[in-house]
């Protein structure tokens, strides 16, 4: 099962790219039933790439919803290739890279 | 739970546990991420007694039902040289909750983030000629980062 999916779309010189990704994003606060504090568990960085050119980076703390999804615009056209990457505090990577539509 | 997903995971959270005590995992790198967050938190909470309200558009959510998924839109594609966008809000217990880095791409994103409970949620943007704060009171019925 795939555990990030990518959709971008191009329309007149604009990729919109959305990218719902499939992670807990335990921040480290929480409790569960029995008391004890959940280890926290979630993506620190983002990378979104076009053409292998970077087009923008992020850092998420704990305080992003469970499954998080993102929505950017990038200057481009059809047949660009977008590439996306994320870590989590774990070092674990998970990444995708897709032709623009 | 079913069952044969509870095992699954049970197994997969000890081997990591036991990973990172033999030291095939290094902590330290999760660490120094952390620190780091928590460091850009303090310089944004730092950025925003001087920043200005500015010309963009913040949108969220007046009353959120579930404090686990509140939708947050910034868009500040019509403002130039846009550096980096932050999402702050008060009330969390990590206030920093997404902090954006626009290199080639328009200014605009959209995310989902969790609220512990009502609070102002600001959206710090930073461009050449300073920063710019956009303010909005989101009402939490349920919060969503537990504790």
């Amino acid at each position: 099962m795939a555990k990030i999916k990518l959709k971008a779309k191009s329309r007149s010189g604009l990729i919109t790219v959305r990218v719902l990704i499939k992670h807990p994003m335990e921040s480290g606060n929480r409790k569960d039933k029995s008391g004890k504090i959940v280890p926290a568990n979630h993506i620190t960085h983002l990378t979104l790439k076009k053409n292998n050119r970077l087009a923008a980076k992020a850092m998420i703390g704990g305080s992003v919803s469970e499954n998080p999804f993102f929505q950017f615009k990038i200057p481009g056209i059809k047949g660009d290739e977008i590439r996306f990457e994320s870590i989590d505090n774990l070092g674990k990577t998970l990444q995708i890279s897709k032709i623009s539509k | 739970m079913n069952r044969r997903l509870f095992l699954k995971r049970s197994i997969a959270t000890t081997s990591v546990a036991t990973a990172v005590s033999v030291g095939l995992l290094t902590p330290i790198k999760a660490f120094a991420n952390i620190s780091e967050f928590k460091e850009l938190s303090k310089k944004t909470q730092q950025r925003l007694s001087s920043a200005q309200e500015g010309e963009f558009v913040l949108k969220a959510p007046e009353i959120a039902e579930n404090g686990a998924m509140v939708p947050i839109t910034i868009d500040a594609s019509h403002m130039s040289t846009v550096k980096n966008i932050a999402i702050y809000v008060h009330n969390n217990k990590e206030p920093l909750s997404a902090y954006f880095e626009i290199l080639e791409a328009s200014a605009f994103i959209t995310t989902r983030i969790k609220m512990a409970e009502t609070s102002v949620v600001t959206a710090v943007v930073s461009t050449d000629s300073g920063s710019f704060i956009q303010n909005k009171t989101v009402k939490v019925t349920l919060g969503g980062c537990g504790g």
